[in-house]
């Protein structure tokens, strides 16, 4: 019978996570202006959506453009370490799991 | 592993447990509004859509500014770093006074949480919607507090010069906590101001 040991794995997935998304410099000052600008953008849209009754999925779909643009260049996962990106990661796909687990359960009853 | 990684790891695991924190209320609101939905925007059209909106742009502002504190100090302008952070204490600390202004102005109309709920009548779920939405809101509220204590604490080691362009993990650290707050309220906007049918 053969052991994987959770250190391996990690050890492997930060590999992985590091070939598909390499470490990049921080980002410059116009970098953050324009994720800012892109978030006010963002905000804007938000509020259009919801004024022309697009709905429940056009909206969290925005949010969620706005809180990877945070994520990825304001908390620089661009740039951070493989371990905090899979833990990141990870952690996002816990909160999706859950939610459309919980929508699922009330739709299909 | 140095100690800047052990670091920067336990305030990922902090944030990660937070995030799934908020994913049990995430998946509460999603399970009663698939439940409710009727209800649900007619709730949303009862909170008071400016202040959201406001609110929104207020942490987005504060996330550019700490980001911008950090560019600051990377860029050894340490009184361009305290300048972003007052400016983020401000911002934080005017979200805090609108959603006061919000829940009393709620709970003078008999909007309040729980069985003591007596604001307008929109079927079955509506004192469920409200309990909901002080109960995000106000939990979200609390890691604003815990967010601006911790900036007030690294305003003053930026003034104090103790963070520098070599040595500025702390603020980094504080800044995931705040950008982390930020992401949580960009998810609460939609669902408790804009989601209104």
């Amino acid at each position: 019978m053969s052991h994987v040991h959770a250190p391996h794995v990690a050890h492997a997935l930060a590999l992985a996570f590091r070939a598909i998304a390499p470490r990049r410099a921080p980002p410059s000052g116009l970098a953050l202006v324009l994720t800012f600008l892109g978030l006010l953008a963002l905000a804007g849209a938000s509020w259009a959506a919801a004024a022309l009754g697009t709905g429940t999925a056009v909206a969290l779909s925005i949010a969620a453009l706005k809180a990877a643009l945070i994520a990825l260049i304001f908390m620089e996962l661009t740039r951070a370490h493989s371990t905090d990106r899979v833990i990141a990661l990870v952690a996002a796909l816990f909160v999706i799991l859950l939610c459309v687990g919980a929508v699922a359960d009330v739709a299909f009853r | 592993m140095n100690d800047e990684r052990r670091y920067r790891i336990a305030v990922w695991i902090v944030i990660a447990s937070e995030a799934l924190l908020f994913a049990g209320l995430f998946a509460l609101y999603a399970t009663y509004r698939s439940e409710y939905t009727a209800t649900f925007e007619a709730g949303v059209r009862d909170d008071i859509q400016w202040i959201g909106g406001v609110n929104t742009i207020l942490l987005l502002t504060s996330s550019f500014a700490i980001a911008w504190a950090i560019h600051q100090v990377r860029a050894d302008r340490p009184h361009g770093a305290a300048l972003s952070l007052a400016a983020v204490l401000a911002l934080g600390l005017a979200f805090l006074g609108l959603k006061l202004l919000e829940w009393s102005q709620h709970i003078s109309e008999g909007i309040v949480p729980g069985l003591a709920y007596a604001g307008p009548d929109h079927g079955p779920g509506t004192s469920l919607f409200f309990t909901l939405y002080y109960g995000m809101t106000g939990l979200h509220a609390l890691h604003v507090v815990a967010g601006l204590a911790l900036v007030a604490w690294i305003f003053v080691r930026v003034r104090r010069r103790r963070v520098t362009p070599e040595h500025h993990l702390s603020l980094e650290l504080v800044a995931l906590y705040w950008h982390f707050v930020d992401a949580v309220w960009v998810f609460l906007w939609p669902m408790f101001y804009l989601m209104h049918g």
